[in-house]
């Protein structure tokens, strides 16, 4: 019993010992990080002003301003990261790139092939939104590393820098990724694509796995891009009833159809959802036979696409006096009730 | 006598097998959290959150407030919500029949006006809507007026209202800070297996909050509030981190949590028999997952933190704690087929076993350990021995992983910058052993026998509300 009580008792000091180790070597920490955003602070304070006429009016910054120690390089890419993230003019970004390319590519660069994984991704974080294209061999040498897995976060984010800079095999890596890729992941890659790729990604859309098939779709829909209608409408004959109803998403997202008869089959359908896009993409269509379908969405056993029918009616053309016809006419008691909670709603916002 | 002395024997063996189990399973969460949270330690967050609200994913949410009269702190809660970076969200507070002015509070602060709206009764409430508020100044903003019917059927009248695809349940009191919603969101937004996400909940006691914001974070006062702000980081950070990354967490806040509203509308949304109703819809999703079959995860952020009001008095902790323990053994009972079950994957086989033993037992063992220590002492030679080694196991088992907790956080997310704080916290957590622990096992013990001899009685804790004297 002693032997045990003195080894318990000494790993519990050891441990205590470690632990007050610990503290002491953080409050150490916190006194030099205090010290080293001090200093940050103060060159800020001297400096921001000709760091901001740089990246407006171009003056070059005082020779004392330009970067030598830690807290200048700090102090300049929280500058330069505020101020492209909130301004997207073409000159700024363009010094940005500049100044980067002859003074800092040593202090990004070396956060690029830190064995800190946190590092490395703010790395990749800044090159995508500086824009600073001068490291895309750097990425595609990463990329391209057979004795270094990365996580999938850090993947993702080289995907979108290949593809954001136009790189010609970005589109290889899209299809054949390094991790297994999910919808969010491809979404977050295309949304950033430049156009050629995106383009090529739409050539091969049939080939494309599933996942990157529906973001294809999301971001047709979200970019609102209406030259692509027609690979949405096309997907609307699709087996996969995700597909049929991201593209129907997509379409209510661009406000706009070609083919305004083949969305009448979808108010009919057993599905739900795709009756709730078609009470949606209804608004969009001008035709009379509209109306009619949406009066009998009115009268859906889902409560969604009844919402979303009387929403579409109150805002056609009259569409108060028909949500009225509803309430004095129908015998519908669900119709009702939606047609009298949008009248009351348009009273009270009065719209 | 010599029965007496086998009847302890047995009970020091319990009691050492329980300390070792109980020791390897926190040193294992706290080298978990430790390597999971070391390694974001110098991840721009503030980068991230940005890239965030630019991305397209991030689905709109309704945030859920169940307010009992909470008219001293409501308005901060409030005020802390609508200022929330995110995209889309709407507000709804549901007052659950409150006797004070809460209701007036926010009808006159906020110009809100009686609408109709047809609303969907997907879950049955005990109380029915009386009226439902929008305030003319944020369109975003609901107020439920309904009879008093519980927590949870207050939650269940928000959810019926609600209008978007994710709910994120609010505590009345609280506060949460600007980024909180974007952060617990990212793993929903980022991944379909995601269907609950909670995030961190932090002592706010004696911090500077205004207009709904922290703006300094001071350590509190009162020495319960001290401990109480290690046990949640304890909790929180060691505990909930390790165990969420392996799918294996049974308890989500109901002060800061989101969730699937489709995946809580199958499981009925939140049981009003309950006394601890956030656990229990947690074990119920747990329970749907795996008799469905499907690949989902529940998990933990340590990032988004929510601040909160704690009681300061050994009357209000008490109540809260019997009251959190009888929640927690009514959740483990009601679904007690899943212990050692193997259809339910880890969640009945590691979990379950794991809440039973550590949460369930561990205050009544712990505190027969206490008392034993303290005869064993009386007796003199006899079970000295003994007596030292519990004592020395008791200091390892509670105040060294405090201890270890409190300068993880530190390390990684130092929500307590000021250096004085820190020792003062990690002087207080090697005290835990002495005087805390042994009274919150007492307070859960009586928790234990309410639930066995069917106590239901309500214990609200006192609140004083956030940005009066105590907040200043």
């Amino acid at each position: 019993m002693r032997g045990l009580i003195w080894t318990v008792a000494g790993i519990s000091a050891l441990l205590i010992i470690v632990l007050f180790i610990l503290l002491g070597y953080l409050l150490i920490q916190r006194t030099i990080e205090s010290r080293r955003n001090k200093r940050v602070k103060q060159y800020k304070a001297q400096f921001v002003e000709h760091w901001l006429l740089y990246l407006l009016e171009g003056v070059d910054p005082p020779e004392g301003g330009l970067p030598q120690k830690r807290e200048a390089y700090v102090a300049i890419d929280d500058v330069f990261y505020h101020y492209c993230f909130s301004i997207s003019d073409h000159l700024p970004r363009k010094r940005v790139r500049w100044f980067v390319e002859n003074y800092m590519v040593d202090f990004y660069k070396k956060k690029l092939l830190s064995s800190r994984w946190d590092e490395r991704l703010n790395a990749l974080h800044r090159i995508t939104d500086l824009q600073l294209q001068m490291f895309v061999d750097d990425v595609r040498s990463m990329l391209r590393r057979e004795d270094k897995v990365y996580t999938e976060a850090e993947y993702v984010q080289m995907y979108v820098i290949m593809a954001k800079f136009d790189v010609y095999d970005s589109y290889a890596y899209l299809q054949n990724p390094q991790v297994s890729l999910n919808v969010f992941h491809y979404t977050t890659i295309l949304n950033e694509a430049a156009p050629r790729i995106f383009n090529k990604v739409i050539t091969h859309f049939n080939t494309s796995p599933l996942q990157l098939k529906l973001a294809i779709i999301d971001v047709i829909g979200l970019k609102k891009q209406v030259t692509y209608i027609d690979v949405l409408e096309t997907n609307l004959q699709s087996d996969d009833e995700e597909i049929r109803i991201r593209s129907l998403k997509a379409i209510d997202q661009i406000g706009f159809v070609k083919e305004a008869s083949i969305y009448a089959a979808f108010a009919q359908s057993d599905r739900w959802p795709e009756r709730l896009m078609a009470a949606r993409i209804f608004l969009h269509i001008p035709n009379d036979w509209v109306i009619d379908a949406l009066f009998d969405l009115l009268r859906d056993p889902s409560w969604w696409v009844r919402k979303r029918a009387a929403e579409t009616l109150s805002q056609k053309h009259g569409g108060t006096s028909l949500l009225q016809d509803v309430i004095n006419q129908d015998t519908d008691p669900y119709a009702i009730d939606q047609a009298r909670a949008i009248l009351a709603r348009q009273v009270e916002t009065g719209t | 006598m010599e029965f007496m002395s086998t009847a302890i024997d047995i009970f020091a063996f319990i009691l050492l097998v329980y300390m070792v189990i109980a020791i390897l399973s926190y040193s294992i969460m706290l080298f978990t959290a430790v390597r999971l949270l070391l390694k974001k330690r110098y991840l721009d967050k503030t980068a991230l959150d940005a890239r965030y609200l630019n991305t397209p994913h991030l689905k709109p949410v309704s945030v859920i407030v169940p307010v009992y009269n909470e008219e001293k702190g409501v308005l901060v809660s409030v005020q802390s919500l609508l200022g929330l970076k995110y995209p889309e969200f709407e507000v709804i507070i549901s007052n659950d029949g409150s006797n004070d002015d809460t209701q007036k509070t926010l009808i006159d602060h906020y110009q809100m006006t009686e609408i109709s709206l047809p609303i969907r009764q997907r879950i049955p409430t005990k109380k029915p809507i009386k009226a439902l508020y929008q305030s003319n100044i944020y369109p975003n903003l609901l107020l439920v007026d309904k009879d008093n019917g519980g927590k949870s059927d207050a939650l269940n009248a928000g959810l019926n209202v609600s209008n978007y695809p994710f709910f994120c349940s609010v505590d009345g009191d609280s506060v949460l800070e600007k980024t909180c919603l974007l952060r617990v969101m990212e793993p929903l937004a980022t991944s379909d297996q995601v269907i609950a996400s909670g995030g961190s909940i932090r002592v706010a006691n004696n911090s500077d909050i205004q207009m709904g914001e922290v703006l300094a974070v001071n350590l509190p006062q009162k020495p319960f509030a001290i401990m109480q702000l290690i046990e949640y980081v304890r909790a929180f950070l060691m505990g909930r981190t390790a165990l969420s990354q392996y799918n294996l967490n049974l308890i989500l806040s109901g002060a800061f949590s989101v969730f699937s509203k489709e995946w809580v509308m199958k499981a009925g949304g939140y049981r009003t028999d309950i006394v601890g109703e956030d656990m229990e819809l947690v074990v119920n999703l747990h329970r749907l997952i795996k008799e469905s079959g499907e690949d989902r995860r529940i998990v933990f952020v340590p990032d988004p933190v929510c601040w909160t009001e704690v009681p300061e008095t050994m009357q209000g902790l008490g109540r809260q704690r019997r009251r959190w323990h009888l929640g927690l053994i009514q959740s483990l009972w009601k679904h007690k087929k899943m212990t050692f079950n193997p259809k339910y994957g880890l969640i009945g086989t590691l979990s379950f076993p794991y809440f039973w033993l550590i949460e369930f037992l561990g205050p009544m063992i712990e505190l027969g350990g206490y008392i034993f220590v303290v005869i064993a002492f009386l007796m003199g030679e006899v079970y000295f021995e003994l007596a030292i080694l519990l004592s020395l196991l008791f200091v390892l088992y509670n105040s060294i992983f405090s201890m270890a907790s409190v300068l993880l956080e530190a390390w990684t997310l130092n929500r307590y910058p000021k250096r004085r704080d820190l020792l003062k916290i990690t002087l207080y957590s090697l005290t835990e052993t002495f005087w805390f622990r042994p009274i919150n096992s007492f307070w859960r013990l009586q928790g234990s026998i309410q639930f066995l001899t069917h106590t239901k009685k309500w214990e609200k804790a006192d609140r004083k509300g956030f940005g009066t004297s105590q907040s200043k």
